[in-house]
């Protein structure tokens, strides 16, 4: 707008502009309250978890003795823990994979114009409003070889008589705990990228029609860059999700049989609450962690540089 | 809201893609059918072979009887009280956090991003004794308080990102316009801001709300008195020692779904428009 | 049926009982006069069977109450999955609850942590204590020779035989297999005259280790040794585990891999499966949800004709803390020990009575299974009580899985043992 000499000499009485603070302090005071309740809550466990992993300790949480890095150095040299590890990256990068194709795929569909278009929404959210245990143990049931829904559902199709031992099998428990991950991740994730697809102007995308572009080729070079930030954030979370995932794989095989199906999680359960070796177990969720902030610092690299003005 | 306007290419893809998309909903939503069946089973039911798609006379009575199986309506109501105390909480404190974030100018922005993603970044399996200890010497074992702190803290890297997000595409005249008033940040905050990002405040808030209603781990931990037992602990009664009622398990699990949704229909139009502008830059 | 087992023996045990009863009926019946000078708090955690448990105790806190009207109970109720850490936990934090419900596997590690009060006439009437079947009290609530609490609840393990399926197979179901070799032989044979499988057993959940201490004790092995070290490598722990590993890889089970004990009950009430090993609550189950399914009892195989078959009797312990207040724990142990109380619980839960006062209730003495199981009971061999057990119960699951999934079974349970010695120092 314009200035005239009035406004510019104009300025705010000398009280109230004192009170202004600057961007920096105004920034603590309204970041203060989050970081409070972070602090509070989360800090001392996680500062505990640092301490336990360098000690060992029993099912009491109690300090027995100061044990340094050997904690970590018995993992390294665990062909179980080594076994996790690898198997955990593949459970997160087939779940979070094969999700943000099929939700970038159900998110395209949702934004654009369908009969039931709302009702399909509604009934895409239901797996999303159920929790994790009601998940893994209605998949339990359904995986259960004589009475189970998915062996029935096999016989039905005529796919095959045999009776499944759905979790006694890691070559049919894995696959089927991936796909239950990949289920239950669907709905938050279509949700984000349908609002990402919403947010993309329209004469936009009349701009790139004029361009005589079309359908696909649209898609993929021009609404898909668009999207890159959303679908940074929502790779990023459920990363970190996926990776600490523990209620499907527990409820359905408990890591096993003998460990076949252990990502680092159920390992990690099962070290500090079956075997009471909390230090130990202390040990690997550091080392989840550090994967997991190694990994988003080299994600952002890679897809972000744009998303914060 | 912006729907494609253009024709997304020949019309056999077009229905070729729609078929496709009721084929996934009907795959994603065929586990559902099974709860629904296995909810109207009487325990003979459970136990035929081979078994049956649907039972040949749906016990409806389950979903009456559940309610005095196990105290439900007491479930029920603490859920709704946890999930809205977590709600709240966490809107509390991650608005002004968002809103910081966004439009402030200081060092530490990126940081302060990366540090709340971080504390997710440790399996709530192991912080739990800590998280116990710490509740038990604040007093609030066998509170509502004890869970909502930590569900409201859970969702923060969630609902901080998309606050942040959805803040930084509002435009910058609105801020101009309230410097120039000599308004001061919190109530261009509250004045301004919060009525226009109103949309992405509830999507927030709905992913704070769905995430408290799901915790199982730390309600179990803090959680022993039947009165103020929420329905994911409360149903997990039904996995009893020696025997678990299939059948009632789903029926008040099916019962602990319906408000979420019923939530989701209310709010779907806002929450995706809300997502909308909240998740780009 | 257990009778089949040992009938002299059956027999001097009525006697005993018979006479425990004629001695100890008066004491049972009725409650002392509650003190009205009782003033406090006192908290109690106990623990979920089923969805009855919670109202149970919810009536005997209002009733206590009531009769103390200076005294506020403060119950809690944990299911089981969640019981141990949960007491954990609370050791940890010091606000452990006056009396605790819990496993009494786990009592060795609750006095180890110097958590628990030894029973005394101050905490626990003589009454009451003289009305517990001795040999419950002592399997079921003492440990190095101390006693530091009551037991609570008490079962019993049997094998459960399909008799419709081994009359279908050509066998005689009043003559179930006796021995290891007739075990793998009648479970085959069921398998192929009929399609079903004639045995099954848990390699999955929490009480797989059970399924391989059936056949170890069986075989005239045990899980710890006199120094509490890892026993169940012996030979006998190799011979059991090679016959499950040997077993399941005939087909005549189901994996055991991917079964839980709660996946195999479904299938031998549905009478898909012959014989089926599983606490006496089972019983009841049966009988009310596959009426159709008629069953026998049977003692579990032992390794050769010579070898007696051990019955596997398991126990839940109540125990005090140690800042329990003594005269609020008295009164209360009064009442929920009292004949009628206990009648109600182990009616409502499928347990075995544990008071000598209980053995003359219809509830009981009408129930041909479950006095089968009674009368067992005190020559029944318990848990060892090891301060590991939880630990020794994870590993021996582990090389079970192991041995199923092709490792040798010496070298699965090797590798359980020295694993446990290392965690026991």
């Amino acid at each position: 707008m314009t200035q005239t000499a009035v406004s510019i000499d104009a300025r705010p009485p000398a009280r109230a502009q004192r009170r202004r603070l600057s961007e920096g302090a105004a920034a603590i005071l309204f970041l203060a309250p989050s970081t409070l309740l972070a602090a509070t809550f989360i800090l001392y466990p996680i500062l505990n978890t640092f301490a336990m992993s360098l000690f060992r300790v029993d099912q009491f949480g109690r300090f027995k003795a100061f044990r340094g890095l050997a904690n970590y150095l018995g993992l390294a040299t665990d062909p179980n823990f080594t076994a996790a590890l690898w198997r955990t990256v593949v459970w997160t990068a087939a779940v979070v994979i094969v999700t943000t194709v099929i939700s970038l795929f159900l998110a395209v569909m949702l934004n654009g114009r369908f009969r039931g278009r709302a009702l399909a929404r509604g009934l895409l959210l239901l797996p999303w409003a159920t929790g994790l245990v009601i998940v893994g143990l209605l998949w339990r049931w359904m995986a259960q070889p004589d009475f189970g829904a998915l062996g029935h559902l096999v016989t039905t199709l005529h796919i095959t008589d045999q009776r499944l031992e759905w979790l006694a099998k890691p070559n049919l428990a894995f696959p089927l705990m991936v796909w239950i991950a990949i289920w239950a991740s669907i709905p938050p994730t279509t949700l984000m990228l349908l609002a990402g697809l919403q947010s993309i102007e329209r004469d936009l995308y009349e701009a790139a029609a004029l361009d005589g572009a079309r359908g696909f080729v649209v898609f993929r070079d021009f609404t898909l860059p668009l999207l890159r930030p959303v679908l940074a954030v929502s790779i990023l979370l459920n990363v970190v999700f996926v990776f600490n995932s523990f209620p499907i794989i527990w409820t359905m095989t408990e890591g096993g049989p003998a460990g076949a199906t252990d990502t680092l999680v159920t390992y990690l359960y099962k070290l500090g609450f079956k075997l009471y070796n909390v230090g130990s177990a202390a040990a690997v969720a550091i080392v989840i962690f550090l994967i997991l902030l190694a990994f988003a610092i080299v994600h952002t690299r890679l897809m972000w540089r744009n998303v914060l003005r | 809201m912006n729907d494609a306007p253009y024709d997304a290419g020949s019309r056999l893809m077009r229905l070729a893609s729609l078929a496709l998309l009721w084929i996934i909903l009907v795959v994603i939503l065929f586990p559902f059918a099974e709860m629904i069946s296995t909810s109207l089973k009487s325990q003979p039911d459970l136990a035929l072979y081979p078994p049956v798609w649907f039972p040949s006379i749906p016990q409806l009575g389950n979903f009456i009887e559940v309610w005095s199986q196990v105290p439900l309506a007491t479930y029920l109501k603490n859920s709704v009280i946890i999930a809205g105390g977590s709600m709240v909480l966490n809107g509390i404190v991650a608005i002004p956090a968002g809103f910081a974030l966004a439009r402030f100018r200081f060092p530490g922005r990126q940081s302060f991003l990366y540090a709340v993603v971080a504390t997710q970044m440790f399996s709530p399996v192991v912080l739990l004794l800590a998280t116990f200890r710490m509740m038990f010497s604040f007093g609030l074992l066998n509170t509502y308080w004890s869970v909502i702190f930590v569900n409201a803290t859970t969702a923060l890297p969630f609902t901080i990102w998309m606050l942040t997000a959805y803040f930084s595409t509002i435009p910058r005249e609105i801020e101009e316009a309230a410097i120039l008033d000599n308004t001061g940040r919190w109530r261009m905050l509250v004045d301004h801001f919060v009525p226009i990002a109103m949309p992405g405040i509830i999507t927030a808030m709905t992913f704070a709300f769905v995430i408290a209603w799901n915790e199982f781990l730390f309600a179990v931990t803090f959680i022993t008195d039947q009165d103020l037992r929420p329905l994911t602990t409360g149903i997990y009664t039904f996995v009893g020692r020696t025997q678990t009622l299939w059948q009632f398990l789903m029926a008040a699990s099916i019962i602990s779904i319906i408000p979420v949704f019923l939530g989701f229909l209310l709010v779907q139009r806002r929450l995706v428009s809300g997502l909308a502008a909240g998740a780009v830059k | 049926m257990i009778e089949r087992i040992d009938h002299a023996r059956r027999g001097a045990l009525k006697g005993l009982l018979l006479a425990g009863i004629a001695l100890s009926l008066p004491l049972g019946a009725s409650l002392p006069a509650a003190a009205d000078d009782l003033k406090g708090t006192l908290s109690f955690m106990a623990a979920e069977y089923s969805p009855k448990t919670a109202p149970f105790w919810q009536d005997q806190v209002k009733q206590f109450e009531a009769a103390h009207p200076g005294v506020t109970v403060n119950l809690e109720v944990v299911g089981w999955q969640q019981m141990h850490d949960t007491t954990a936990q609370r050791i940890a934090a010091g606000n452990l609850p006056d009396l605790v419900n819990t496993a009494t596997i786990w009592l060795p590690e609750w006095v180890e942590a110097d958590a628990l009060q030894e029973v005394t006439p101050d905490y626990v009437s003589d009454a009451v204590r003289n009305d517990i079947v001795p040999a419950l009290l002592e399997k079921g609530a003492a440990y190095k020779g101390k006693t530091y609490g009551l037991p609570i609840a008490a079962g019993g393990r049997g094998m459960f035989v399909n008799n419709k399926l081994l009359t279908d197979a050509g066998l005689d179901p009043t003559k179930p297999p006796k021995t290891f070799d007739e075990l793998k032989a009648d479970a085959l044979q069921i398998k192929a005259k009929t399609g079903q499988f004639g045995f099954a057993y848990d390699a999955k959940g929490v009480q797989a280790f059970r399924y391989f201490g059936f056949f170890l004790w069986n075989a005239g092995g045990d899980f710890f040794d006199a120094d509490g070290k890892a026993a169940f490598n012996s030979d006998a722990g190799v011979k059991a585990l090679s016959f499950l590993v040997d077993l399941a890889k005939s087909g005549a089970t189901p994996d055991p891999t991917g079964s839980a004990i709660e996946d195999l009950e479904p299938i031998f009430l549905a009478g898909r499966l012959a014989m089926l090993i599983d606490g006496n609550y089972f019983a009841t189950n049966v009988q009310t949800n596959a009426k159709d399914v008629a069953f026998s009892v049977a003692a579990t195989p032992t390794i050769d004709a010579n070898t007696p078959s051990i019955l596997w009797g398991v126990t839940d312990t109540l125990v005090i803390s140690k800042k329990a207040n003594p005269a609020l724990v008295k009164a209360f142990i009064d009442q929920i020990y009292s004949t009628k109380a206990r009648t109600t619980l182990d009616v409502n839960e499928g347990l075995i009575p544990l008071l000598k006062s209980q053995a003359s209730v219809s509830e009981f003495a009408n129930d041909k299974v479950q006095t089968a199981f009674i009368s067992m009971m005190p020559t029944a061999r318990f848990d060892p009580l090891n301060p590991h057990y939880s630990q020794m119960q994870e590993l021996v699951k582990t090389a079970m899985q192991q041995a199923l999934t092709g490792t040798d079974p010496k070298k699965a349970l090797d590798d359980a043992a020295s694993a446990f010695n290392a965690l026991a120092q």
